[in-house]
């Protein structure tokens, strides 16, 4: 089965309509041997026992706060997601593409987030050297079949 | 006849002063804002070093100029001797003595470096640097970042080849410096098995459009985030020399929207590396990763395929070639 997972717009909670993603990662199924198994995301809000993820993340402009540090971006995301009354914020560090009245979040990210409740974080892996690597694989039932 | 002691102080000097001519003693590559790259796994495009001795009387003959597609970019690390002159100074059709950085423009510099210095009738290259020298002991010295102008013209076995500087060091994410006088690193091609000889790897499309004279693309990428793709592309040179759809490092290419009446909106297509340049086209040739851009600007939406390793990525035994046609299935 091949999976055609669309971008998840944070806030509203609707699709946006972008390119399939189908990372080049074998299935972890096939490869017990490598250690780091990646999910794509397919819920509104990412896990935060989930230590790798491919992201095809949208949010708009507003709803993204830039930071003085270099590519640093934080995500406030809507109660309407969240189903809780405190803000709750994901961060993100590397690249983003701003576009369309957007900021795109769109490829491997480490899962760097710690117990506090209120935000999750998130570091940009280089695609290449996840997909070159051979210590990364796909979690059951998202594979590219 | 000259004593044993004589005989080596003159062989000692001879080496001295060799040494001590920058392009023979291997000068130094400074500073040039860009990392060297990585012996393997680099998905940055290597800008080729070339160091020319562009003296008369230099032991070697210079190397070769690095294959390079039309619009590349080059560092030139070139020394030439000024007493005597080996090169002149070209300027609306007159041509001057030589003369180091006493101009305030960059004048158009010709370099005659022979394939053999003892027989220079025979031919070699013939080189073109709008550029600035910088003057030192004897020797002027033209090194910096260049852009090829126009394809490469041969005759009579003299082959013209026309650098214009560039103002900026490429960017630092997109470029790295390859080694000096070695633009591309030979090693030995390995190949993808097909699909139908293996069991559980990851089926690799292949992509074979052909280029129009436009830049238009004949069929469709297959583009999915993170996906993997092998491409062989040949892409003609147009009039101006330039490969079609080049410009700062990225080839870029258009499938138009056939729906659209006014053929103004459409896919296009960036590709970056695995290019190489020949006399009437340049091919993209190899594995790229595709990776998304979001940016839709007046009805184009565009995506990038960026060169990947291919022995790194056949290596890891994940992966095989899918038959042509049955990568969407």
């Amino acid at each position: 089965m091949r999976l055609r997972a669309g971008c998840l717009l944070l806030l509203a909670g609707a699709l946006v309509p972008c390119a399939a993603a189908n990372p080049a990662l074998p299935s972890c199924a096939s490869s017990p041997h490598r250690p780091n198994h990646v999910a794509l995301l397919t819920t509104p809000l990412p896990k935060r026992e989930i230590p790798y993820y491919y992201f095809s993340y949208a949010a708009p402009q507003d709803a993204v706060e830039a930071y003085d540090s270099p590519q640093v971006l934080s995500v406030l995301v809507s109660p309407d997601i969240t189903q809780v009354t405190y803000e709750f914020k994901l961060f993100f560090y590397g690249e983003a593409e701003q576009a369309n009245g957007r900021f795109y979040f769109s490829g491997f990210y480490k899962n760097e987030s710690d117990r506090n409740v209120t935000q999750m974080s998130f570091r940009r892996l280089n695609t290449y050297e996840v997909i070159l690597s051979g210590r990364y694989c796909l979690e059951a039932g998202e594979v590219p079949r | 006849m000259r004593t044993g002691a004589g005989m080596t102080a003159i062989i000692c000097s001879a080496l001295l002063v060799a040494l001590s001519h920058p392009a023979i003693a291997g000068r130094p590559i400074p500073d040039t804002g860009l990392d060297h790259c990585k012996p393997r796994g680099e998905h940055r495009i290597p800008v080729p070093t070339w160091s020319v001795d562009a003296s008369t009387n230099a032991l070697s003959p210079s190397p070769p100029p690095p294959s390079i597609a039309g619009g590349s970019f080059v560092y030139i690390v070139l020394g030439a001797d000024m007493y005597p002159s080996t090169f002149d100074i070209r300027s609306g059709g007159a041509v001057y003595p030589a003369s180091c950085g006493k101009f305030s423009y960059s004048p158009l510099v010709s370099f005659d470096l022979p394939k053999d210095r003892k027989n220079p009738t025979a031919g070699g290259t013939r080189l073109h640097l709008k550029a600035l020298g910088t003057f030192s002991h004897g020797t002027c010295s033209y090194d910096g970042f260049f852009i090829s102008a126009s394809a490469p013209q041969t005759a009579q076995g003299w082959t013209d080849l026309t650098f214009d500087p560039v103002d900026k060091t490429p960017p630092r994410d997109r470029y790295c410096l390859a080694d000096v006088n070695t633009a591309r690193r030979p090693e030995p091609r390995k190949v993808l098995p097909p699909c139908e000889r293996t069991a559980h790897r990851i089926p690799i499309p292949v992509w074979q459009p052909a280029v129009s004279a436009d830049g238009e693309l004949t069929s469709d990428p297959p583009h999915q985030h993170g996906a993997i793709v092998s491409t062989s592309i040949e892409v003609p040179r147009a009039a101006d020399g330039n490969c079609i759809g080049w410009r700062n490092g990225d080839f870029r290419f258009v499938r138009k929207n056939p729906i659209s009446s006014a053929n103004n909106s459409g896919l296009a297509v960036l590709l970056r590396g695995n290019d190489s340049a020949g006399p009437a086209s340049c091919r993209l040739s190899g594995f790229y990763l595709n990776e998304p851009i979001f940016d839709v600007q007046d009805g184009w939406s565009r995506t990038f395929f960026g060169a990947i390793d291919a022995n790194r990525m056949i290596d890891s035994g994940q992966y095989c070639l899918a038959r042509r046609g049955e990568e969407s299935k």
